[in-house]
């Protein structure tokens, strides 16, 4: 289990910041190698990821779902599950989104599986975190 | 003897090389050995040959809901995917281990490690067999993983081996060894009774060459040649005739030059089973050779021993007993190799090097999610971990007593009247003079004046620490009464044949990874025979051309196949004699052998050394036409199969000395003291060049190497970057001598020295390491001792240790 905290900063009102995270269609792209492949639900989308790892790509298919949502505190949980083409690795994260007047926090927690994670925990936290802070820059200026 | 006798220290072969006999020979094998010229499974190439890939679990436990090999199957290059259902139609889905259990070849059911072997590609290339990998779709329902074992016996575990009908728990074997009443009686009794808990981390062989194999089988003839890399080809082909369903004598196989082995190859690898099946399936030949990678994270690693270990001691500090209480990790499948009697090796050995009045201990062996193994890196049947753990308790003594632990030990180990020693779990070491190989160890460090250096050191705030190990070792398996892998008695054959010019073939059972068996094989024919060194061949690693027996591993080559070079060299020498008389036209009686060791040995007239002939006369004798006596045959050929009577005991001390520094915990190993004795030593400077590499495992073990796994089962050592293996930039000039005890029942008086350095010497450094952190009042740090360990541990300064 990888646990990160990373800030959000995007100078955009809250409203702003809370309509992006419930527009999966608008926030996955938002991923570095992330695209939607279908709008499965209201709150649910398939999608696909391509991660570079090293010398390493994988690409991940799975679901994206907004599973809680608090509108009153601009809280919300992201689920997202995800497995390997070939079944070779599964990449699981609980995301929770705090968001406020000119951004917020994001903290992940990310249980990953497989080829990937035998590389170790450090090799995973730096990906992940390189990841999330690329998604905040892409997130500021879609907000 | 003179102490120049002892330190014969670091000797290469130079040119006063021996013609004859035992001496500083250089190794036959190096020539092709060094300039690369030497011939391993992965340089055979064949006509028409294909390639073959290995499909693994990225899941530790996990069921299989379906394999898609449709996509990989479409591929251009490919010309077949083999699945655990594939090998279930051929009936070999499944393969018995060493160990009376099976284990998977492909999985069919479920995956229960992470790096399980699911599926494998046969395509043109080896690029291709890896690219149509990832089109195979496999899809699993994962399960949760037994990772500690200590939760493998709790009510609600996962039963990892579902497979096995009736089977509802993890528990693999429960042994003990030693009297547990008497035991109990002894610490009840005692003055002093320390207790520590004590990891053994799982490690891994790590040899150069990884495993692999080509597979060719002749479809008009029926047979199945199968190059491996492997350790015991002759276990393996017997083996193999029941996994595939052949006759075992259509079964030859070849282990060509062995890039390491260190018990790494001593097991049948699903692999291997692959590329025999697909080759079978297919009619072309198949190589199969695995990257680093897969090597690190499913083939066979050694140890993960957890003990708990207590020693019982007079306030006048006599060792009075040892008891321990032993859970290993086997993995998720029990595919270690030891002898069918001895579940946990020869982990009995653990009363160490002193006369007990009792000892008891209980192993208890687990299934793990994790990849299966547990014989290997020269654990020389588990004594490594015996000894680190008795070695371990002397120095906590030692402390608690407060007495310095090289007189603790040198006031306890056995001395030389008691040999030969039955021990209180009923091992009899057959021959020793410990105390007299300590104080060569001391004599050889200047322990008195390190003492001093130490003191003064650590008034200035320096870490420098002094750790002392002594070892019994138990090697040479064994007395086929007591000792068989997988059914096979534990002896080895030897064939030696002498053609008309006077040179020798020797066949052996046993199978080089680079010990140099090609020399001092050779030796020990020329010292039996007197015709030279270089007029003996050694051939060795064919089925097909070499006698039945049993392998390398567990040190036992020159103890059990050495043996059998002797006895078979004897024979011949016996053959020689009578027709010798004939020629001679005397009595054989009236002969008498003649062999210095410079001259071609004879056999000559006693009374008139002017008459006689040499071996080479002889031989040209017995295929000419001299008229040779009634019973007795042409030539001078002969056979034997040794069975040993019993083990031989090596022993050493060791003398560590290492400085850690105090501001990152880094522990360097300024210098290492090592007096081996290995009974009478053939070749010298090979018995060297043993010492110093087990030491560098030593160095690896204690400080650097552990195969570690995260809760959820993934192996965070599967690459060299993770994995850490020691370099010459890591451990330092290795200062080793030697006494000569011989062993009163081998016929050379030989005892083995392959593991000895690699049992000894993790005790002597963790023992350093402690010594070192003494200041900070630390007891105990689990192996291997990281700068980050070590550190934690200093940290710890000022709070009180637990005692007992």
């Amino acid at each position: 289990m990888v646990e990160l905290d990373h800030p959000l900063d995007t100078g955009k009102p809250t409203e702003a910041n809370w309509g992006l995270i419930l527009d999966l269609e608008r926030l996955v792209p938002c991923v570095e190698g992330g695209r939607v492949i279908e709008k499965t639900a209201p709150d649910s989308v398939k999608a696909e990821i391509r991660v570079k790892m090293g010398a390493m790509s994988m690409t991940f298919t799975g679901t994206v779902s907004v599973v809680e949502q608090d509108a009153d505190r601009h809280r919300a949980l992201l689920r997202v599950k995800a497995r390997e083409k070939g079944g070779q690795g599964h990449a699981n994260a609980d995301v929770t989104f705090s968001l406020n007047d000119g951004g917020g926090t994001i903290h992940t927690a990310a249980q990953i599986t497989g080829k990937a994670a035998s590389m170790g925990e450090g090799m995973v936290s730096t990906v992940l975190g390189a990841l999330i802070t690329e998604f905040t820059q892409k997130f500021a200026a879609a907000a | 003897m003179a102490a120049g006798d002892l330190f014969a220290r670091n000797g290469g072969a130079g040119p006063g090389s021996p013609r004859f006999g035992f001496g500083r020979l250089a190794r036959k094998e190096d020539d092709r050995l060094i300039r690369g010229q030497g011939r391993y499974v992965d340089d055979v190439q064949l006509p028409g040959m294909l390639h073959g890939a290995v499909l693994r679990s990225p899941l530790a436990h996990a069921r299989i809901r379906s394999i898609d090999a449709s996509a990989a199957l479409a591929h251009p290059r490919v010309h077949a995917v083999l699945t655990g259902r594939d090998l279930e139609a051929r009936d070999c889905a499944w393969m018995p281990t060493l160990s009376q259990d099976t284990q998977a070849v492909l999985a069919t059911d479920k995956v229960r490690f992470q790096g399980q072997e699911v599926a494998f590609v046969i395509a043109d290339d080896r690029y291709s067999a890896r690219d149509a990998l990832e089109l195979i779709d496999v899809d699993y329902d994962p399960l949760p993983a037994v990772i500690d074992p200590r939760r493998a016996l709790d009510d609600d575990a996962p039963v990892i081996r579902d497979d096995v009908p009736g089977r509802c728990d993890n528990r693999i074997f429960d042994w003990e060894s030693g009297d547990a009443a008497a035991t109990e009686r002894v610490f009840a009794a005692a003055d002093v009774v320390v207790e520590q808990e004590m990891i053994f981390p799982r490690s891994h062989p790590a040899p150069m060459e990884t495993c692999g194999a080509v597979a060719d089988f002749d479809r008009v003839s029926g047979k199945l040649t199968l190059w491996a890399t492997t350790q015991a080809p002759h276990a393996h082909r017997t083996l193999y005739a029941g996994i595939l369903g052949l006759p075992e004598h259509r079964i030859r196989v070849v282990s060509p030059d062995v890039g390491g082995g260190f018990g790494n190859k001593v097991p049948v690898y699903p692999g291997y089973v692959c590329a025999a099946a697909a080759a079978m399936a297919i009619g072309r030949p198949v190589k199969w050779m695995e990257d680093r990678a897969e090597n690190l994270m499913s083939t066979g690693f050694a140890r993960d021993y957890r003990m708990h270990g207590a020693m019982a001691a007079g306030a006048d500090g006599r060792i009075r007993a040892v008891r321990v209480d032993v859970l290993a990790d086997h993995g998720a499948f029990n595919a270690t190799a030891q002898p069918s009697r001895f579940p946990a090796g020869f982990f009995g050995v653990f009363t160490g090097s002193y006369d007990l009045d009792a000892a008891h201990c209980h192993v208890r062996g687990v299934y793990t999610n994790k990849a299966p193994g547990g014989v290997a890196y020269a654990c020389s049947f588990r004594v490594a971990e015996a000894v680190y753990m008795v070695e371990r308790l002397v120095d906590i003594l030692a402390a608690r007593l407060g007495v310095d632990p090289a007189g603790l030990r040198m006031d306890n180990l056995l001395e030389p009247p008691q040999f030969p020693y039955e021990s209180a779990t009923g091992w009899v070491y057959d021959s020793g003079d410990y105390p007299r190989a300590l104080r060569a160890a001391l004599d050889l460090a200047g322990y008195d004046d390190l003492r001093r250096e130490q003191a003064d050191r650590r008034s200035r705030g320096e870490l420098m620490g002094i750790g002392i190990s002594f070892f019994t070792e138990a090697v040479g398996a064994g007395p086929r009464k007591h000792m068989d892998i997988a059914g096979l008695g534990m002896n080895d054959g030897a064939s030696l044949r002498i053609s008309p010019t006077g040179t020798a073939q020797l066949a052996i059972s046993v199978q080089t990874q680079g010990q140099g068996h090609e020399t001092t094989f050779a030796q020990i024919v020329s010292h039996e025979l007197g015709i030279a060194s270089e007029d003996v061949d050694v051939v060795h690693g064919d089925t097909d051309t070499t006698p039945y027996g049993l392998g390398t591993y567990g040190s036992r080559s020159t103890p059990v196949s050495g043996a059998a070079a002797a006895v078979v060299a004897r024979k011949v020498r016996d053959r020689a004699r009578l027709v010798a008389a004939a020629m001679l036209e005397v009595s054989p009686d009236d002969l008498e052998w003649g062999n210095d060791g410079r001259a071609p040995g004879r056999w000559f007239v006693r009374g008139d050394p002017e008459q006689g002939a040499t071996i080479a006369q002889i031989a040209a004798a017995a295929r000419g036409t001299v008229e040779l006596p009634s019973g007795v045959e042409a030539g001078l050929d002969a056979e034997t199969v040794y069975d040993p009577p019993n083990l031989t005991f090596p022993f050493g001390a060791y003398i560590c000395v290492v400085d850690v520094d105090p501001g990152t915990g880094k522990v360097r190993v300024r210098r290492f003291v090592a007096i081996d004795d290995c009974g009478v030593q053939i070749n010298p400077m090979i018995v060297e060049g043993q010492v110093h590499g087990g030491l560098t495992d030593g160095v690896g073990i204690a400080l650097m190497e552990t195969i570690a796994f995260d809760e959820q089962g993934n192996c965070l050592g599967a690459s060299l970057m993770d994995y850490l293996i020691p370099t010459a930039l890591e451990v330092p000039e290795w200062e080793s001598g030697h006494t000569v005890t011989p062993s009163p029942h081998h016929p050379l008086g030989a005892k083995g020295i392959g593991e000895s350095a690699t049992v000894g010497s993790p005790p002597a450094i963790v023992n350093a390491v402690c010594d070192a952190l003494a200041p900070f009042n630390v007891r105990h740090i689990d192996m291997p001792c990281t700068p980050g360990r070590v550190w934690e541990a200093m940290q710890s300064v000022g709070k009180a240790v637990p005692e007992r």
